[in-house]
């Protein structure tokens, strides 16, 4: 189903196209049309999270349930976050370590049973894999175990690398990390050119298609 | 001790709380305290928000009244935080706003193009620095081209699975896929137990107050 | 030549990418075990069943996982699967309604809150709130409609009356996801990652922890071959993503033969 595009659609697709090329002639080198799109970046960015502030973030979590569901402790958390404020003041900035130490302790309480549920209970029954089954001996599943085991041998640094006992894992776990490292390479290749893509996508099909009438 | 112990003690207290909450299965501390507490740190949250929103807006209106290099700018900096703010609290941020078109028009282009710069470089940095010069490096190069070459369309379609007499050969997308599996799952999974059991050592320290690098 | 002006790179790159996306090559898709296990999960939930799509990116990742949530808001709207739509990415709560406007237009599905519901971003860990009171998490839509009214969310009272969730994300918040609805609820997750990502979350695909994830473009062209979508940006993508990937590997053997040449002519000179 195709929709109608009115001026300001035509109107934003040639301003977003005129921005994109901005940052594109940064590839060229700095100039004054990337100064401007960078400072329409930051400024929108900025402007973007003021103008969603108070109706998705301020009002259900602060305003709503002190002045409509009179839970008057939220006073409390008030007060705390203006202490925040007090960062700026060499004399009272020391006042900004009390809600930073909720928080922190909040974050760190929260992180531990996760952690160690999800993160290392979890992972560590996932890697005791059977070696042997009834189709035979499981070669994937030795290579697994191993390279879990050689991986943790290297980082290990409370012992120095050295011995035949020690060097070999440690270098069968440099080669499962440089394995690792590679493939982590590979996908960020496509990440990076799939950003690409879209913009390009955007410039011949959204821009000049919507203009000249053509479409993928 | 307002500056060092309460803090400390803050930190400890909250630290434990959350934790003993992840073991406690009474409705009132699954539900009320926990919504509670994390209300509570949303809050103190949003006042830190204008911690960055001040020092931006600083750093800006010094450059302007000091007319240093590219002080223009700032001013379209303003002019683009203010556009956004007063549009998004006066006038509405759903979905056929002026907030949503200046978003398409300005945020989305400008965000993705920036972070599409990266391909180019990705690609001038494959060209000059990327060098097999040792075992390791070529290992996660050849990882890096099974992978690149495994995760794309023409990858199969020119190196498919095949068979020499009944000898299955895999091809580079059967490879990268046991690549991923296999090896890189091994090694990820010994990098995540290290964080895993890293980041868990960190939160302790930090809620037993040994870590205080927070209170700055 | 490794002294080569780097802007010729630059064009090579920028032709590389245009070329395929203009003449838009046909290839074939071959489907990876990861994106299959997502699709069968999904092609096993009955009739009216509730899933979870939460669009935890921004602009930045936008290219990657916009065509992924297209793919799976059309394969749940084709099975009659209602979607509750959120972010956790304030940035990128004004891409979430495009995404379902768009495609509830295609299969003329009102916005009513019968078959989706979008509420937008919330702050705060959402994702344990959620586990316990979804409506007084959200509270409203994103055009402020109470979520106690809308037809979908009646009778919902926290994550245990969805089947699955499912994140889209370019950030580490695929392991809160894993984390918190995942282990603490024991809710079936499965993620959309950008390429940069991916090695990182096969250990929790593998452990059983995660039901599916979607690798980047390629994942979001897989899925849309597998519900038989061929429109999708996924798929139009996949051309000049396999250019740039043939190129990328060009200049790192073609800068490493040079490289190694160079070496020997200057053994050979220094002999």
């Amino acid at each position: 189903m195709e929709t109608t595009l009115g001026f300001l659609d035509y109107l934003q697709y040639s301003v977003a196209a005129f921005l994109t090329l901005c940052v594109f002639s940064f590839l060229w080198r700095d100039n004054v049309f990337y100064k401007l799109a960078e400072a329409i970046f930051v400024g929108t960015s900025v402007g973007y999270t003021l103008g969603l502030y108070y109706k998705t973030l301020a009002y259900p979590r602060l305003v709503l349930p002190l002045f409509y569901q009179g839970k008057i402790h939220y006073v409390l958390a008030c007060v705390l976050g203006v202490l925040y404020l007090t960062r700026f003041s060499r004399k009272y900035g020391w006042l900004s370590r009390w809600p930073m130490a909720l928080l922190i302790g909040f974050g760190s309480g929260m992180t531990i049973p996760y952690a160690i549920q999800a993160q290392v209970f979890k992972q560590l029954s996932a890697s005791m894999l059977p070696l042997w089954s009834s189709a035979g001996f499981e070669f994937n599943n030795f290579l697994i175990v191993l390279g879990v085991l050689c991986t943790l041998f290297y980082f290990f640094f409370s012992i120095e690398h050295k011995g035949k006992l020690v060097k070999i894992p440690v270098r069968i776990g440099i080669i499962y990390i440089m394995i690792s490292f590679g493939a982590t390479f590979g996908y960020t290749v496509m990440a990076r050119f799939a950003l690409l893509i879209g913009r390009i996508n955007f410039l011949w099909y959204t821009w000049l298609g919507s203009i000249f009438g053509f479409h993928a | 001790m307002f500056r060092r112990q309460i803090p400390l003690a803050l930190c400890f207290i909250m630290g434990v709380t959350m934790m003993i909450h992840f073991f406690i299965k009474h409705p009132f501390v699954q539900s009320d305290m926990l919504n509670e507490a994390s209300n509570f740190a949303t809050v103190i949250g949003l006042f830190a928000m204008f911690l960055g929103i001040y020092s931006l807006t600083r750093v800006h209106w010094m450059k302007i009244r000091h007319r240093r290099s590219d002080w223009f700018f700032s001013y379209l900096l303003f002019a683009a935080l203010l556009n956004m703010a007063i549009l998004g609290n006066l006038i509405g941020t759903g979905a056929d706003t002026p907030f949503q078109w200046f978003y398409d028009a300005f945020m989305v282009p400008l965000q993705s193009t920036t972070f599409s710069l990266l391909s180019f470089y990705m690609a001038s940095a494959s060209y000059r620095a990327f060098r097999a010069k040792n075992f390791e490096a070529t290992v996660l190069l050849i990882a890096a081209i099974i992978v690149m070459f495994g995760r794309v369309d023409v990858g199969p379609w020119l190196l498919p699975d095949t068979s020499v007499g009944n000898i299955p050969v895999p091809g580079v997308n059967e490879l990268s896929n046991w690549l991923l599996f296999v090896p890189n799952n091994a090694a990820s999974r010994g990098i995540f137990l290290g964080i895993g059991l890293g980041s868990i050592a960190t939160a302790f320290k930090m809620i037993l107050g040994i870590e205080r690098t927070y209170l700055g | 030549m490794l002294r080569i002006n780097v802007r010729y790179v630059y064009l090579i790159v920028f032709i590389a990418v245009t070329i395929p996306m203009i003449f838009q090559p046909n290839l074939p898709t071959v489907t990876s075990p990861s994106v299959e296990m997502l699709y069968k999960e999904i092609e096993s939930l009955p009739r009216g069943s509730r899933v979870i799509l939460s669009l935890d990116y921004d602009p930045s990742t936008e290219p990657e996982l916009q065509p992924m949530a297209e793919a799976i808001l059309r394969h749940c709207f084709r099975r009659g699967i209602r979607v509750f739509g959120m972010t956790m990415n304030l940035q990128g709560q004004n891409l979430g309604t495009k995404v379902f406007s768009k495609v509830a237009k295609a299969f003329h599905i009102p916005d009513d809150g019968t078959m989706y519901v979008y509420a937008g971003f919330r702050v705060g860990p959402v994702l344990l709130q959620m586990g316990e009171d979804i409506i007084e998490t959200f509270q409203t839509d994103f055009v402020q409609r109470d979520l106690r009214s809308l037809p979908m969310m009646q009778g919902v009272k926290n994550l245990r009356d969805f089947e699955l969730c499912i994140s889209l994300s370019g950030t580490s918040i695929g392991y809160s996801w894993i984390n918190w609805p995942g282990t603490r609820y024991g809710k079936k997750i499965a993620l959309g990652v950008t390429g940069v990502l991916v090695t990182n979350y096969i250990p929790f695909l593998q452990s059983g922890q995660l039901v599916g994830l979607l690798p980047g473009i390629k994942g979001a062209a897989e899925y849309e071959h597998l519900i038989g979508y061929e429109k999708g940006r996924g798929k139009q993508a996949m051309g000049s993503q396999s250019a740039a990937h043939l190129l990328i590997i060009l200049l790192i053997i073609v800068g490493n033969v040079i490289y190694f040449m160079g070496r020997r002519e200057e053994r050979r000179q220094g002999q």
